[in-house]
C-alpha cells in the first residue's frame, strides 16, 4: 500500500487522504445518483425507429454512359438534392396525411412546428454508394412504420423521373458532344488535306525517305555528266579524225574502188533510194531533228546532187574524182556523236535540276514531316474520341430501349419499412451504464468538493503557525487490534457498499435485457 | 485505599490494543510523545508540595484525549522514579473503564456526588509501577446535572496534596465545547495538552476552544491522526 502511495503525487494524496473522511458521503451520492438515474432511464419513454433501405441502381443508369466524360456524380451532392427533395413541405404534408398525425397537431402554427420536427427527425443517410437508408422514430412503432413506408413510395416516385430526367440530359449531352466532335473532326481532315496539297513535292516520295531520294538524283547527275564527257571525247576524235581523211579521192580506174559499205560503191540511183528507205524508217521512229535524221537526209540530199550531175562523174572516167567512204562514214558518224553529246547534255542539265531542287527541299522536308505527323495524330485522336462517342450513343439507346421496356431495376427495396421489437431510443443498457459513470463522477466531485470547502485543520506545521501555539507531539493512527479490526470492518462495509452498487447496476443490465426480449 | 489490592493491569492487552505501554521495544507512539513526556517531567506545579495537574482536552469528542492521557500516562511510568496518578474526569464517557477494565469502580463521581467520600481514598494503585489511577465512578452525570465546580477542584486539591509533590497528575476530560468540566480543571491545571484531530478538528472549534482556554497556563497542542509520512513515520520537528 506505502509503495503505491509513494508514487502518488503529494498533492493528490492529499486531497485523497482528504476525501478519505468524505467516503461515506460520497459512496451515499453514488448510490443516489446512481438509483436516480436508472429510475430516470427506467421511465423514459420508448422510442421505436423505423428504417427501410434501398438499393439504387445509379451504376447502371448513368454511369457507363457518362463515365470519363464528366465528372463522377457526387454522392454526397445526389443524397443533399434526395434529402431536399424528399423532406419538402408537400412530401411532408402527404406523410403526415397518410401516417394519420393530422390529429397531433391543430392550427396553422403547431402544423407548421409539426412539419419542421417531422423534417428534422426524419435521417435519410447514404449507407454506400448506392445504399440508402431513411429512419423515423416514434412512441408508435406502427407510426414510425408508416412515415417510412410513405417516404419510400415517394422516394421511389421522384428518384424514377429524377433518374429519367438524367438519362435523357445524358442523351443531349452525348449528342452535342458528337456533334461538335464531328465539326472537329472536319476540321482536322481539312487542315491535313490543305496541308498535303502544300507539301506535296516533298510528300511525293512516299515509302521512300527524302534523302534516299536525293542521293539516287546526284548519282543519276554524276552518270549523265560522264556520258556527256564521254560523248563530247567521241565527236572530238571523229572531228579530228576526219579533218585528216580526204573527202575525195583521185580514181584512175573507171571502176569506183570500193571500200567500205556495199551503198557506197552502189551507183548514186540505187543509193537514193536506199536513203530514201532509211529516212523514211527513220522518220517512221524520231522526229526531224533527230540527228540520224538529219544525217540521212544530208545524206541523202548529197546522194541526189550526185545522180544530177552524172556527167560530172562520167567526165572523168579515167582520172576523176570519187568521193571517199571514209570520209562520209566519219562525217556520218560525227553527225552521230554530236547528237549523242547533246542528248546526255540535256539529260544531265534536267538531273542537275532535279538534284538542286530536292536539295533545297531536304531543307524543308523535317519539319514537313513533324508537322504532318502531328496533323495526323490529332486527326486520329479526334476520331477515335468521335468513334467512341457514337459506340456510346448506340449503348444510350440500348439501355433506354431496355429501361422503357421495364425490365431494368433501378430501385430495389433491400430493406421494405420495417420496426424492430425492441425500442431504438433509450438505449437502456448504454444510458444505464452513463449513469453509473455519472453517479461515480458525482461522488468524485462531492468529495473533492467536500475536501475544498473543509474547514477541518490540517499537519502540525499548520496548526502551530495559524493558532499560535506549540505543538508538542504529532500521532498517526496507530496500529490496535481494536482499531485495525474496525477499519477491516468499515472498509469491508465501504467495498459492500461499493461492490453493491455495481451488483445494483448488472441488476438493473439484467432486467432492462428481461423487459426488453421478454 | 492500603486495604484494596492494586488493579491488575492487562500490559499485553494494552500492546495490543495500541497502547505504548514501557518496554524494551521500540514504540512508535512512545517516541512520537517524548517530547510532551519531558515537558510534562519538567512541568513545575503552581503550589509547591503537590503534584502537577497536567489536563488533556480538546474541543469535540472522539478527538482521541482519553487515548492520549491513557498514553502519555502509561509512557510516563517508562521513565525512572515517574509517579502518576491518571484520573478520569470524563464521567459522560469514562473512556478509560473500558481499556482498563474500571467498569463498575467508584471513582471521582462518587466522591463528587458524596461528601463524605474522599477522593483520595478511591485512588487504586496498579501492577504498573508508578501509576495510579482514579475511576470515573459509577455515578454517571447526566446533563441535567451541572457539575459543581468547587467540588471538583477541591476534590482535585486534595488529590494531587495526597498524591505529592514530584508526581504527576494527567486529569482525562469530556470535550471544552460540549461540558463546563474541562475548562473548570483546565483553570486549576499547571499544563494544559489540546488534542486536535488532523482533518477533523474544524478550525473554529479550535479557535474557540483556545480562546476558552487562553487564561491558562501552558497551553499545547497535540496533533493526533496525523498524516503518516509516505517515507515512514513522521517525527516531531
Ligand atoms: N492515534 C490513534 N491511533 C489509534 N487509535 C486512536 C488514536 N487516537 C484515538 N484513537 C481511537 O479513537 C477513538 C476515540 O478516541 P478517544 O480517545 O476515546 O477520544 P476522546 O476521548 O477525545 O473522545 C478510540 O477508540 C481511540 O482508541
Ligand atoms: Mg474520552
Amino acid at each position: 500500500m506505502e509503495l503505491i502511495l509513494r508514487y502518488v503525487p503529494y498533492p493528490l494524496l492529499q486531497r485523497l487522504r482528504g476525501a478519505w473522511r468524505w467516503r461515506w458521503p460520497m459512496l451515499a451520492t453514488a448510490w443516489a445518483v446512481a438509483l436516480l438515474g436508472w429510475l430516470v432511464v427506467a421511465l423514459m419513454p420508448d422510442q421505436y425507429q423505423a428504417a427501410t433501405r434501398i438499393y439504387v441502381d445509379t451504376d447502371n443508369l448513368l454511369t457507363p454512359l457518362l463515365r470519363n466524360i464528366t465528372v463522377d456524380t457526387d454522392l454526397q451532392n445526389r443524397l443533399d438534392v434526395m434529402q431536399r427533395t424528399l423532406l419538402s413541405r408537400g412530401n411532408i404534408a402527404q406523410v403526415v396525411k397518410t401516417a394519420g398525425l393530422e390529429a397531433e397537431a391543430r392550427g396553422a402554427l403547431e402544423i407548421e412546428r409539426q412539419y419542421q420536427r417531422l423534417q428534422e427527425k426524419i435521417a435519410v443517410k447514404a449507407e454506400g454508394r448506392n445504399l440508402f437508408s431513411v429512419t423515423y422514430r416514434h412512441r408508435d412503432p406502427e407510426v414510425a412504420r408508416k412515415v417510412v413506408a410513405s417516404l419510400l413510395d415517394i422516394f421511389v416516385e421522384t428518384n424514377v423521373g429524377h433518374s429519367r430526367a438524367n438519362m435523357d440530359d445524358a442523351r443531349t449531352f452525348i449528342d452535342s458532344q458528337i456533334g461538335e466532335y464531328e465539326q472537329k473532326l472536319k476540321d482536322a481532315e481539312h487542315r491535313l488535306a490543305d496541308y498535303k496539297t502544300r507539301h506535296v513535292d516533298v510528300l511525293a516520295a512516299t515509302g521512300t525517305s527524302f534523302s534516299a531520294r536525293l542521293d539516287s538524283a546526284r548519282d543519276e547527275r554524276d552518270a549523265a555528266q560522264a556520258k556527256v564527257r564521254e560523248a563530247a571525247v567521241t565527236r572530238d576524235q571523229l572531228r579530228a579524225g576526219l579533218g585528216r581523211v580526204p573527202q575525195f579521192l583521185d580514181v584512175d580506174s573507171p571502176m569506183p574502188l570500193v571500200i567500205g559499205g556495199a551503198n557506197s560503191a552502189v551507183s548514186p540511183a540505187v543509193r537514193v533510194r536506199q536513203l530514201e528507205v532509211q529516212l523514211a524508217q527513220l522518220q517512221a521512229q524520231y522526229t526531224d531533228r533527230y540527228p540520224d535524221v538529219v544525217a540521212t537526209r544530208r545524206a541523202l540530199e548529197a546522194a541526189r546532187s550526185d545522180l544530177a550531175q552524172p556527167a560530172a562523174n562520167a567526165a572523168t572516167p579515167s582520172r576523176g574524182r570519187a568521193a571517199n567512204v571514209v570520209y562520209d562514214q566519219l562525217s556520218l558518224r560525227l553527225v552521230q556523236a554530236e547528237a549523242d553529246l547533246a542528248a546526255a547534255e540535256s539529260r544531265f542539265s534536267r538531273a542537275e535540276e532535279t538534284v538542286k531542287r530536292l536539295s533545297a527541299l531536304a531543307q524543308v522536308a523535317p519539319r514537313v514531316e513533324a508537322d504532318l505527323a502531328d496533323l495526323n495524330r490529332e486527326y486520329g485522336v479526334l476520331k477515335t474520341k468521335y468513334e467512341d462517342l457514337l459506340g456510346r450513343r448506340e449503348s444510350a439507346r440500348i439501355s433506354a430501349a431496355v429501361e422503357t421496356s421495364g425490365d431494368k431495376v433501378h430501385f430495389r427495396i433491400i430493406e421494405p419499412p420495417y420496426v424492430p421489437l425492441t425500442p431504438a431510443w433509450p438505449m437502456r443498457p448504454l444510458l444505464s451504464s452513463a449513469v453509473l459513470l455519472l453517479a461515480v463522477a458525482a461522488a468524485a466531485a462531492v468529495g473533492f468538493g467536500l475536501v475544498k470547502v473543509d474547514d477541518s485543520v490540517g499537519a502540525a506545521e499548520a496548526v502551530a503557525a495559524e493558532f499560535g501555539i506549540r505543538v508538542v507531539a504529532s500521532v498517526p493512527r496507530m496500529p490496535s487490534e481494536s482499531g485495525d479490526a474496525a477499519l477491516r470492518v468499515e472498509t469491508r462495509r465501504l467495498a459492500a457498499a461499493a461492490t453493491g452498487l455495481l451488483a445494483a447496476y448488472v441488476a438493473v443490465l439484467a432486467w432492462q435485457s428481461l423487459v426488453s426480449h421478454g | 485505599m492500603a486495604k484494596r489490592p492494586p488493579l491488575a493491569l492487562d500490559l499485553a492487552a494494552l500492546e495490543r490494543a495500541g497502547f505504548a505501554v514501557p518496554s524494551e521495544r521500540f514504540s512508535a507512539l512512545g517516541e512520537a510523545l517524548r517530547p510532551l513526556r519531558r515537558q510534562v517531567l519538567e512541568t513545575e506545579p503552581a503550589e509547591p508540595g503537590r503534584a502537577a495537574i497536567i489536563v488533556v482536552t480538546s474541543a469535540l469528542p472522539g478527538e482521541g484525549k482519553t487515548f492520549l492521557a491513557l498514553n502519555l500516562a502509561l509512557s510516563l511510568c517508562g521513565e525512572p522514579g515517574a509517579r502518576v496518578l491518571l484520573v478520569d474526569a470524563d464521567p459522560y464517557r469514562q473512556g478509560l473503564a473500558a481499556p482498563l477494565g474500571l467498569r463498575g469502580q467508584t471513582g471521582l463521581s462518587d466522591a463528587l456526588g458524596d461528601a463524605g467520600l474522599d477522593a483520595g481514598g478511591l485512588v487504586r494503585k496498579t501492577t504498573l509501577p508508578g501509576l495510579s489511577l482514579l475511576p470515573s465512578g459509577r455515578r454517571a452525570a447526566g446533563p441535567g446535572a451541572p457539575p459543581s465546580g468547587e467540588r471538583l477542584t477541591a476534590a482535585l486539591t486534595v488529590l494531587t496534596s495526597r498524591f505529592g509533590q514530584g508526581g504527576t497528575t494527567i486529569v482525562d476530560t469530556p470535550p471544552v465545547l460540549a461540558s463546563a468540566e474541562a475548562i473548570i480543571l483546565a483553570g486549576h491545571a499547571d499544563r494544559v495538552v489540546v488534542v486536535v484531530e488532523n482533518r477533523r478538528t474544524p478550525r473554529r472549534a479550535l479557535r474557540h476552544t483556545l480562546s476558552m482556554l487562553q487564561d491558562c497556563p501552558n497551553v499545547d497542542c497535540i496533533v493526533n491522526m496525523a498524516d503518516r509520512d509516505v517515507q515512514g513515520l513522521r517525527g516531531y520537528g
